[in-house]
């Protein structure tokens, strides 16, 4: 933990740890630290930034950590919700993101030793705008025209984890995540309209409704469906309206 | 009261202290945790304003001593707080 308030405490203008460096790193020594005490050491450089004359650069920082939250929110969301949506705003905060990635972490790591105990947190910049990156491109994976959302629950985690890898085979489409304890989703093609249930879609492809018992957690693991359905126990706070099938 | 900056001034007024023995006196007479960037974000602050100063020290560890115009600044922020809490308290007691 010291040492995370440490990394973070570059953020701090050279000028200030110059002035206060020294004091205190006794105060971090002294102290127990706890999680919430790096984020206020990063709310304190971001501070000092400002104070110190460094507006432009305080700016650059925390619009760069605002883009790596909201872009990650934004796919950590996205994919809870199998949302499509004009992805404008990703792109913006992907290219923020790595503008603030550049200055923030160069920042932050400046100074570290390129040997001993300390280098690897070299990578850590470089690991984050990776993670970043990743987030924002899921989020703007290309989903499948008309396709649908599943979920279902499983009571035994082992299991349900065997039948999340099979499914993807089965509907050849999104691998299936797990989304909570026992939850588990996937996306899906093929399906049409209801005329039962306007604004929601019935899954009809047969290969996905040969395994639909798999997908309905309140069915049994071994009942298969061979027709188009469209199962009301499915919905949830996690699967939308006008997406949903199976 | 809960602006670090009046919380260190008020740790201040019983004698110098470094930084970890003013977080250590404000959560005892506040019952608030200031982190460390919050406690050096107010010790900055109130130097600049010449409210407070350092005093030589043998060890890294560097005591601050309130001044006579941090002094008086407390004692006008104190005297607004009072009056305050005399409002509340007499707003309460008609309520």
């Amino acid at each position: 933990m010291r040492r995370l308030i440490r990394l973070a405490a570059r953020l701090y203008p050279a000028s200030w740890r110059a002035r206060y460096g020294a004091e205190f790193e006794a105060l971090l020594n002294d102290m127990r630290p706890a999680w919430r005490d790096v984020f206020d050491v990063v709310r304190g450089g971001l501070e000092m930034q400002i104070r110190w004359g460094h507006a432009a650069r305080a700016a650059a920082m925390a619009a760069g950590t605002l883009a790596v939250f909201f872009s990650v929110w934004a796919a950590l969301h996205d994919i809870a919700h199998g949302l499509e949506r004009d992805y404008t705003a990703e792109y913006v905060g992907l290219v923020a993101s790595a503008l603030g990635f550049a200055f923030l972490y160069g920042k932050a790591l400046r100074g570290l030793p390129h040997r001993g105990r300390l280098a690897w947190l070299r990578g850590t910049g470089v690991l984050l705008a990776i993670c970043d990156i990743a987030a924002v491109a899921a989020m703007v994976s290309p989903r499948l025209p008309n396709d649908a959302l599943a979920g279902f629950d499983l009571p035994d985690g082992r299991s349900a984890a065997g039948r999340a890898r099979r499914l993807p085979s089965h509907s050849r489409t999104q691998p299936a995540a797990k989304t909570g304890r026992r939850r588990y989703k996937a996306r899906m093609n093929a399906t049409t309209l209801s005329s039962d249930a306007p604004g929601w879609k019935i899954c009809a492809h047969p290969l996905l409704l040969q395994h639909g018992g798999i997908f309905i957690g309140n069915d049994a693991a071994d009942h298969h469906l061979d027709g188009p359905v469209m199962c009301p126990s499915c919905r949830s706070s996690s699967i939308t309206r006008g997406t949903m099938a199976l | 009261m809960s602006d670090p900056a009046l919380l260190v001034l008020a740790s201040l007024t019983e004698g110098d202290k470094h930084g970890y023995a003013i977080m250590v006196d404000v959560e005892r007479f506040a019952g608030i945790r200031m982190g460390p960037g919050t406690l050096y974000g107010a010790i900055t602050r109130l130097e600049q304003r010449g409210l407070i100063r350092p005093v030589p020290s043998p060890d890294r560890r560097q005591p601050y001593r309130l001044t006579s115009a941090g002094r008086a600044h407390l004692e006008q922020e104190v005297a607004a707080l009072a009056r305050v809490v005399r409002t509340a308290q007499g707003r309460l007691r008609h309520a």
